[in-house]
Order: structure tokens, then C-alpha cells, then sequence
């Protein structure tokens, strides 16, 4: 009975996906030849990871959970640091900066959360956070990226002037941030006000159907959008005050 | 010993061309300047007057040799000397006005080059005095005419006081009232001067060597460099 349920799920998923790439190819947009193999994928990394959590939860080794934490963020990284196109910086550094910037932000926070008692190492408990905090710094690395080119771009002329004046990396790469970290954090902002009249977040749903009192449920959601915000405003911040440091400001076309 | 000090070159280029899109804009040109002379570049729309500036300032790629005081002017360091020496007042004042006011923005240059504060003092009120900005120093920016933006641009790059100028079309949109200001300061200027225009009038009211780049590169100027050097001998 199971099965005829994930196979339905799996069928209009599936459908959905299928209306997406061909309304995209009807239309020219351009995202269908990234979505056929990455919604393939999408279901067998899901249905893995869950046997792997299974596993690890009957091991009980923490090791092996901060090993698979330790992936996760190798992925993210590899993943956001291919959304980063100035190819004035090797990818092989944007890849290692992306990781420092995932790995220091949100390990910082697990390490936070553990501090104060909210998670333990279990797997079923640190994978999922790790998961979810990994995710919105890799997505924040992304966007960033996105639109700090579209800032190079755009304001060439403008960071040109900076430049002719003196400015210094430090002076360019604050004014860049200033820019581009609003709009990177913008979907966390509204999640965090819509919280509770928008819409009903994923943890708090899934404490309040295992019974926990509602205060406690929503205390543990506000702390987990808050570490989103925490990931999604900091992770790209030390992701470009890394590779600005060590490999320069540059405008797309410099010298 | 005083004539071999007016003559040093203080700008070159050397078989510099100027690449924008990979494509070659500006080729093979070779220009000397000396310090305290002023120049003028013409040339039609679209010749590459501006990217020669800006290749100059490293924000454009060329080939061939750019040498500052001597110094082959190659890495990204180099380029930095080179922009504390040589300031440039961009075609459009937009974009060199990106901090909340007048103030501020004639602060930028100093704040960044870590002048001491009394010279910047200087500097800041002989500019201001100058160019009459007084009424202007709490006004945003974005508020000014394009008149006003221009005189402060121009004035921006001077609170740095940087040894060489070069100026992109530093006439167009002025008043009347203006475009002598600018002039006037140009011509009383004792820096080294570049001017980038196609200001007929500019050109003639400043009567200077005037390097005039054609679609074909080439390159042509007047008075002659001879003539040049015997005027600067002559003092």
C-alpha cells in the first residue's frame, strides 16, 4: 500500500518537472537541459541519504555522521561554486573558498546548537539540521554569485571610478556586499516574516504532529529560520571576503 | 641638469594597443609625455579615445609598453602607483559619484591614499574655493545638475593631488559659465595634462599639442615634438 503511495508521488512529481521542462523549452528559458538529469538524481540522492541516516542511526557512530556532514559540504560547495562564473578566479579556488565559507558559518552553528543542548550527534537528529543549514549557505553562495556578476556588469563604470579614485579591495568588496547581500537574503527575510500568517515551516509541522507543545515547537522553528538567516547573510560574506583576500577584486574584464 | 629634469619623460606608450572585446581598437601608438606638458586627444566618436585612457588606468587590456617615471607599469601594484599619480575625471560624472554627498565624495580620494589631514585640509579648501563648491558640500549627489556633477568629479580627483590628469571630454554638457571655469583651471594647470575631446573650441582656446586618432590609428600631432622640447628648454 506503501509503495502504490510513493509511486504516485513519484509520478506526479515527475509530471510536474515534465510541465516545467516543456513549458521551458516551448519558451527558450534555458534551465530543462539542468533539470532532466538533476530531478533523476534528486530521487536516488533523497532515497540514499535516507537508508544512509537509517544505517548511521542503528550504528550510533558519531564519526561517521561528521563524515557524511563533511560530503555534504563538499557537494554544496562544488555545487554553488559552479554558479560562480568570473573566470578571473580559477575554479579550483572558488571551490576551496566556497567549502571554508559553508564549512565555517554553519559548523559554527551546529557547533552552537550542540552547545546548548538543542541536537545531539545522533544521526537522525544532526544530518537533517546539517542538511537544511548546508543548503541555505550553499543557495545563499549561488545567488550571490548571480548577482554579484550582474553587479559587475551593471556597475563596471561605477566600481571603475572607485578603483581610479583609490579604493582599495576592501573599500570595492564592502561596497559590492552592501549591494548584493540584500538581495541574497531576501527569500530568508520573507520567510521570516510570513512565518506563522504565509506559511507553516517544515520542523515546526513535523513537532507539533509528534505532539510537542506548540511554544516549544515554534521556539525551535523561530531558532531554526534564524540560523538560515545567520547561514544565508554570512556564508557568502566570508565566501567573498576569502577569495577577494587571497585572489583580489576583479571586474570582468580586468588587467 | 635643469633641462634633462623638464625633458624626462613622465608618461610613455610604446607600441600600445588597445583591445576591447578581444578585438584590437587602438594599435601600435606611441606617445611620450613630459612632465608638465598638456596634451589634447581628438578624434571621432567611437575611435577608442576613451579606452586609450582606460587602458592607461588598467581598466582595459592592451599590449605594448606602458612606462610611468621610467617603470614599466605591468602588475596589478603597478597600476595602483600609477593611479595615485595620474588621475582620471571619467566622460560621465556618474561614475565617480557613488558616496551620500559632495563632502564626502571629495573625501573619498584622500581617505583611500591616507593623506595626512592637514594637507587634505588644504587641498580640500583650495578645491572647493576653486570651483565654488561651498554651497554644495551637504548636498547629495544624485541632486546635482550635470553641470554641478561635473565640476565635482573633476574636483575629486584633485583633493588627491595626483602629479598627471587626464580629463575625458571634461567640457561636455557645461553652461557657458562652467566651461570657462574648467577651462580656465585647465589652462592655468601646472599639472601634466591629458585632455580627451572633440570641443573644437576647447581645443583652440587651449592651444596645446594635439595627438588626433583617427579610425586607421594614425596618429598625428601639433606642434611638433621638437618644437615642444624647445619650449620647455626655453622654460
Amino acid at each position: 500500500m506503501e509503495f502504490v503511495q510513493s509511486l504516485k508521488e513519484v509520478i506526479l512529481a515527475y509530471l510536474l518537472i515534465l510541465s516545467v521542462v516543456l513549458f521551458d523549452i516551448k519558451n527558450r528559458y534555458g534551465v530543462w537541459k539542468e533539470l532532466l538529469p538533476v530531478s533523476v538524481f534528486s530521487l536516488i540522492q533523497l532515497t540514499f541519504i535516507g537508508f544512509v541516516i537509517l544505517y548511521l542511526t542503528k550504528v550510533g557512530n558519531s564519526f561517521l555522521n561528521l563524515l557524511v556532514i563533511l560530503f555534504m559540504t563538499v557537494n554544496a560547495a562544488f555545487i554553488s561554486s559552479k554558479r560562480f562564473k568570473l573566470k578571473a578566479y580559477k575554479p579550483l579556488w572558488v571551490f576551496v573558498f566556497s567549502f571554508f565559507a559553508i564549512a565555517f558559518t554553519n559548523y559554527l552553528l551546529l557547533f552552537l546548537y550542540w552547545l546548548i543542548d538543542v541536537l545531539r550527534t545522533e544521526a537522525h537528529m544532526i544530518i537533517p539540521f546539517a542538511g537544511l543549514l548546508i543548503a541555505a549557505g550553499m543557495r545563499s553562495i549561488s545567488l550571490f554569485s548571480q548577482y554579484l556578476t550582474d553587479l559587475l556588469i551593471k556597475e563596471k563604470d561605477i566600481l571603475e571610478g572607485m578603483f581610479a579614485l583609490g579604493a582599495g579591495n576592501r573599500v570595492v568588496r564592502n561596497y559590492l556586499l552592501k549591494k548584493a547581500i540584500p538581495l541574497t537574503t531576501v527569500v530568508i527575510r520573507d520567510m521570516l516574516k510570513a512565518a506563522g500568517i504565509v506559511h507553516i515551516p517544515g520542523v515546526m509541522v513535523g513537532l507539533l504532529m509528534a505532539g510537542t507543545h506548540p511554544i516549544v515547537a515554534a521556539t525551535m522553528q523561530f531558532l531554526v529560520l534564524a540560523s538560515m538567516l545567520f547561514s544565508m547573510f554570512f556564508t557568502p560574506i566570508v565566501f567573498y571576503y576569502l577569495i577577494t583576500h587571497f585572489r583580489g577584486v576583479f571586474l570582468i574584464n580586468p588587467r | 641638469m635643469e633641462v634633462l629634469k623638464l625633458t624626462e619623460p613622465f608618461l610613455e606608450l610604446r607600441n600600445f594597443s588597445v583591445y576591447r572585446g578581444g578585438r584590437a581598437i587602438l594599435t601600435n601608438l606611441n606617445i611620450v609625455l613630459h612632465r608638465g606638458e598638456k596634451i589634447v586627444i581628438a578624434g571621432v566618436n567611437g575611435v577608442g579615445k576613451t579606452s586609450l585612457a582606460e587602458a592607461i588606468l588598467g581598466f582595459v587590456p592592451f599590449k605594448g609598453e606602458l612606462i610611468l617615471e621610467g617603470k614599466p607599469v605591468k602588475e596589478k601594484k603597478d597600476f595602483k602607483i600609477l593611479r595615485r599619480k595620474v588621475g582620471y575625471v571619467f566622460q560621465n560624472p556618474d561614475n565617480q559619484l557613488f558616496m551620500p554627498t559632495v563632502r564626502d565624495e571629495l573625501l573619498f580620494a584622500p581617505k583611500n591614499y591616507k593623506l595626512p589631514e592637514e594637507i587634505v585640509e588644504k587641498l580640500f579648501q583650495k578645491v572647493v574655493n576653486t570651483f565654488n563648491l561651498t554651497h554644495l558640500l551637504d548636498r547629495p549627489t544624485f541632486k546635482l545638475s550635470f553641470g554641478q556633477k561635473r565640476l565635482v568629479s573633476l574636483a575629486c580627483v584633485l583633493t588627491y593631488d595626483p602629479e598627471m590628469l587626464i580629463l575625458d571630454e571634461p567640457t561636455n554638457g557645461l553652461d557657458r559659465e562652467n566651461w570657462f571655469k574648467v577651462a580656465e583651471f585647465l589652462k592655468k594647470s601646472d599639472k601634466t595634462l591629458m585632455v580627451i575631446t572633440h570641443d573644437r573650441e576647447l581645443i583652440s582656446f587651449l592651444g596645446w599639442r594635439v595627438i588626433y586618432l583617427s579610425s586607421l590609428s594614425f596618429v598625428t600631432s601639433y606642434p611638433p615634438k621638437e618644437e615642444l622640447k624647445e619650449n620647455l628648454r626655453k622654460g
